[in-house]
């Protein structure tokens, strides 16, 4: 007998393994008709049966499903298609990366301290999330230090927003206080051979993400560059070493030459965002089965010398030692210019940091096919706030709002690149929370309409920032 | 008379002979699966997906503190327990405890007759004696 995909996936029960067995005894003339409960040959027919049912529902199915791609990401333990993956495509499974930031440290005593890497324990107050230093220093007395903290653990949960007020040490050292603030930039991702460097000041306003980009090599005052924001098309700056305020935005930025060597070499690219974050790696979760067998399927691209979407997806999320970061991924052609390729990347937690984007240009630089000028770029991101009438038992208010600022927040920071925000969606979120009676006059950034993020020329992805809701109690 | 046909079994009693023997004696039958019965833990078949509310493991009243009402509620648990067998139509159980030892004789009644269990319980071992009542 020959079983089919549909049988072998679906478990046989205990009562028709057990009536099989009758079956079979029946035929060999066993009087399965007269055994009681606690006779011998029906107890161990049971036994028989209950034995297959476990080898039927534990083993057969997921053998199965394991050697199919499509199948493996479904099953609910993801070892199965994590072995697929590293066996039949040589992709080993994304796993699970620390957070990495920069934390300050201010000193008030009159003592410096010599800190040694593993010595403190930063504690964000709002989440609980735990960081110790991977690198030391010497605090000197009224002094600053800034060192390099990780997570500690693995995991998306252990972004922690800039500039959080309640951080302190666990570890504590009298005098000093610990704080994580964003600055008004980024450090700048280089990617290329120019020993130049760019200087940025002024008065940044609002999020953006500049990429300046080497037009002919030479020193500050010499080389060409442009510059894109947010995406947008590279605009010519000529040849001068400083522009102040890059796009009206209050972004200054004067390129510097290097101390050796040729300071801006042609096709160099510079990158960074204002305004800047504490996070130099973003933490991220092992990767999910959906995300695994998307980039399983993207690897029949890399045998071709065509390019495809999925082969742009693939090398970003297979970057070493970044790709797990890479949780959203689109590739676009761009709309002016025919032979750039678009390639939009984002975190569990939104924009990557500007040293994670570098890494994954300089992955794909050198693999690009033909004539192809990929371009790895962030989202923009879009503060989302949702607003409305929600109508609530009122010994269930306080809990219930809770419920729906962690719904929302999830919805927004989950909505990916370029989505769509649906007031359907959230009033079906607003619902959920018991205790909760009714909902009207959803918005979502003041519009009682779906918001859709982006276009095929711009990049965004949604970040939460309030849940404004008017709460009416009832009862 | 008319026979009455109980089947056939594995011969066990508490443990599978060396050599597997066909039991048809109604009273075997039945007075077998009675004593297996008596030594299985309420409930442990369920783990087989068998008889979810059989079983009465009567070592659980060795060393009781035994007064004539724990005595009579005893047999009236084991006799509930032997009246769950659809082959037992009546049955009486009287148990006695001596130097440690407990003694459960059940008298119970099949189709074709009446038959005597009795069990001799000490902390870890059920002795069984099945006959033919008189």
């Amino acid at each position: 007998m020959t079983a089919t995909l549909t049988e072998l996936l679906d478990p046989q029960t205990v009562v028709e393994l057990y009536a099989q067995l009758l079956g079979y005894y029946a035929a060999q003339g066993f009087p399965t008709q007269s055994w009681q409960p606690f006779g011998v040959d029906r107890t161990r027919t049971s036994a028989i049966a209950t034995v297959l049912q476990s080898i039927s529902a534990g083993y057969i199915p997921s053998i199965t499903a394991g050697g199919l791609l499509s199948y493996a990401a479904l099953l609910e333990n993801p070892g199965w298609l994590q072995l697929l993956s590293a066996n039949n495509y040589n992709l080993p499974v994304n796993e699970a990366s620390f957070t990495i930031g920069n934390i300050l440290l201010t000193n008030a005593s009159t003592s410096p301290y010599t800190i040694t890497a593993g010595q403190l324990i930063a504690v964000f107050g709002a989440s609980g999330n735990r960081y110790i230093n991977n690198t030391g220093g010497t605090l000197p007395a009224s002094g600053t230090l800034e060192l390099s903290f990780t997570a500690e653990n693995a995991g998306a949960s252990y972004n922690d927003p800039s500039s959080s007020g309640a951080l302190t040490l666990s570890t504590p050292l009298p005098g000093v206080t610990p704080s994580n603030p964003a600055g008004d930039y980024t450090d700048v991702a280089h990617v290329g051979a120019g020993t130049g460097t760019l200087t940025l000041t002024g008065t940044p306003v609002g999020n953006h993400q500049v990429l300046v980009s080497i037009t002919s090599t030479g020193a500050a005052g010499v080389a060409s560059w442009s510059y894109s924001i947010d995406g947008g098309n590279y605009v010519s700056a000529g040849s001068v070493d400083n522009i102040a305020s890059l796009g009206g935005y209050g972004i200054d930025v004067t390129l510097t030459d290097g101390g050796s060597g040729t300071s801006f070499v042609i096709g160099d690219t510079y990158l960074f965002y204002t305004p800047g974050s504490w996070i130099t790696t973003q933490g991220a979760n092992t990767e999910s089965p959906v995300a695994l067998s998307n980039r399983c399927r993207d690897r029949w691209s890399t045998l071709s010398n065509i390019s495809t979407t999925g082969y742009y997806e693939i090398l970003a999320t297979t970057t070493p030692n970044v790709g797990a970061q890479v949780t959203q991924v689109i590739v676009l052609p761009d709309a002016d210019i025919n032979n750039k390729v678009n390639i939009v990347v984002a975190g569990p937690e939104g924009v990557l940091p500007s040293g994670t984007i570098a890494d994954i240009q300089t992955f794909i630089d050198p693999r690009a096919i033909g004539t192809d000028f990929p371009t790895v770029l962030s989202p923009s991101e879009l503060d989302i706030t949702f607003a409305g009438t929600l109508t609530v038992s009122a010994a269930q208010l306080a809990a219930a709002q809770d419920a729906v600022e962690t719904a929302m927040n999830a919805y927004a920071n989950g909505s990916g690149i370029n989505g769509t925000l649906r007031i359907a969606q959230v009033t079906e979120y607003v619902m959920e929370p018991a205790g909760m009676i009714d909902a009207s006059g959803i918005t979502i950034n003041g519009v009682a309409a779906n918001l859709t993020l982006g276009s095929s020329t711009t990049f965004v992805v949604g970040r939460f920032l309030a849940a404004d809701f008017t709460w009416v109690t009832s009862g | 008379m008319a026979t009455t046909f109980y089947g056939a079994d594995t011969g066990c009693l508490d443990d599978l002979p060396l050599i597997s023997t066909e039991v048809t004696d109604p009273g075997t039958l039945i007075g077998q699966r009675l004593a297996r019965r008596l030594q299985t833990a309420n409930g442990a078949l369920a783990f087989i997906n068998d008889d979810p509310d059989g079983g009465l493991d009567v070592r659980q009243y060795v060393n009781a503190r035994v007064t004539p009402n724990f005595r009579a509620q005893m047999e009236r648990e084991i006799q509930a327990e032997c009246l769950k067998d659809e082959e037992v139509q009546s049955c009486t159980v009287v148990a006695n405890f001596e130097q440690g030892v407990l003694t459960v004789t059940v008298s119970f009644t099949a189709a074709s007759g009446p038959f005597r269990l009795t069990l001799n319980v000490r902390d870890l071992t059920v002795d069984v004696l099945l006959e033919q009542a008189a």
